[in-house]
């Protein structure tokens, strides 16, 4: 079954966020509420918790890139 | 019922002893057996490099800043370079911040206007500057625009860490070798600075449990170590 992975809701109001970091790569199998990757606002550090059990199948998002609240930004399959 | 919190008063310590009993504490939080917590600290002189630092905003290198007895370290925050030392106030607040705030970015604004009740105790008028986080005030020497109060938090499993800052009285000097969170054109000032009183770390922490507790209609009370440990060991126990 795929999972999605989503900026969470927490982040939103912030006017820009950006991925800052993943901590995980492609292929790593991870724990739900494990922290994935790390999103950042001017002055707020996320990080990003899996939302299953499984294998991270696919990043949709780069390093540095801005992402918006709700965005997909990876895939899990579990 | 008010929702009760519990703080502590770390003292002077050193940046990485307060920062592993914050991140032991932050688990503890997660795990569930540890009260949100307002954690006091001051610290060494030590700049902190944020998970958004630019390089040049260091402005010194290690080996100097050494010389001049600046620790430099690397931080999970948020945000870019800061500067902590003798003279000024620190708080972090470690808790479930969707319990007291509609998401992250309301959180850091409400604890932004902790800070300017507080200042307004003490006769400052605190500011917030479009598109710049923490709290300002007009330095009365020089009228402009100063930094007073910085901040930069992260959240991890729905628990946030690291927190604020306010300048009280620390050595103004040493910000000078960092350009202190990016911001080229505005200097940091502080309390003793703008011509307030002589204030002690321990009545402004008093002052801003108050505070706190008026944002959040929180009650904040104190509790020693031992009492806590007694109070996480008959939870896991049971």
């Amino acid at each position: 079954m795929k999972f999605e992975i989503a900026v969470p809701e927490f982040a939103e109001g912030a006017e820009e966020i950006n991925l800052r970091q993943w901590l995980v790569a492609v292929g790593d199998t991870i724990k739900k509420g494990d922290n994935i990757a790390e999103a950042a606002t001017d002055k707020i550090s996320i990080y990003i918790e899996s939302p299953a059990d499984g294998v991270l199948t696919a990043m949709l998002a780069a390093e540095d890139d801005r992402v918006l609240v709700g965005q997909i930004i990876g895939e899990i399959e579990g | 019922m008010k929702k009760e919190l519990t703080w502590f008063d770390l003292g002077l310590i050193s940046y990485e002893d307060a920062f592993i009993i914050q991140e032991q504490l932050h688990q503890q939080c997660v795990d569930g057996f540890w009260p949100d917590t307002l954690l006091f600290q001051e610290n060494y002189p030590i700049i902190t490099l944020g998970r958004g630092t630019h390089e040049k905003n260091l402005l010194y290198p290690a080996e100097e800043l050494a010389a001049m007895g600046i620790a430099l370290i690397s931080v999970s925050r948020g945000g870019d370079i800061s500067y902590h030392g003798n003279g000024q106030f620190i708080v972090s607040p470690i808790l479930h911040f969707d319990q007291y705030a509609k998401g992250a970015h309301q959180y850091v604004r409400c604890l932004e206007q902790i800070v300017i009740n507080v200042l307004d105790y003490y006769g400052l008028k605190g500011n917030r500057v479009k598109g710049r986080s923490g709290v300002w005030v007009v330095e009365p020497g020089t009228g402009e625009d100063k930094k007073i109060s910085a901040l930069g938090i992260a959240v991890s499993h729905g628990v946030s860490l690291h927190g604020m800052s306010i300048n009280v009285n620390p050595n103004l000097e040493h910000f000078k070798t960092i350009i202190p969170c990016g911001i080229e054109d505005k200097g940091v000032t502080s309390m003793a600075a703008c011509g307030c009183s002589p204030v002690t770390l321990s009545d402004l922490r008093d002052q801003f449990i108050l505070a706190f507790d008026g944002m959040f209609g929180t009650r904040t009370i104190k509790r020693t170590i031992t009492e806590l440990c007694n109070e996480i060991n008959t939870i896991k126990e049971n």
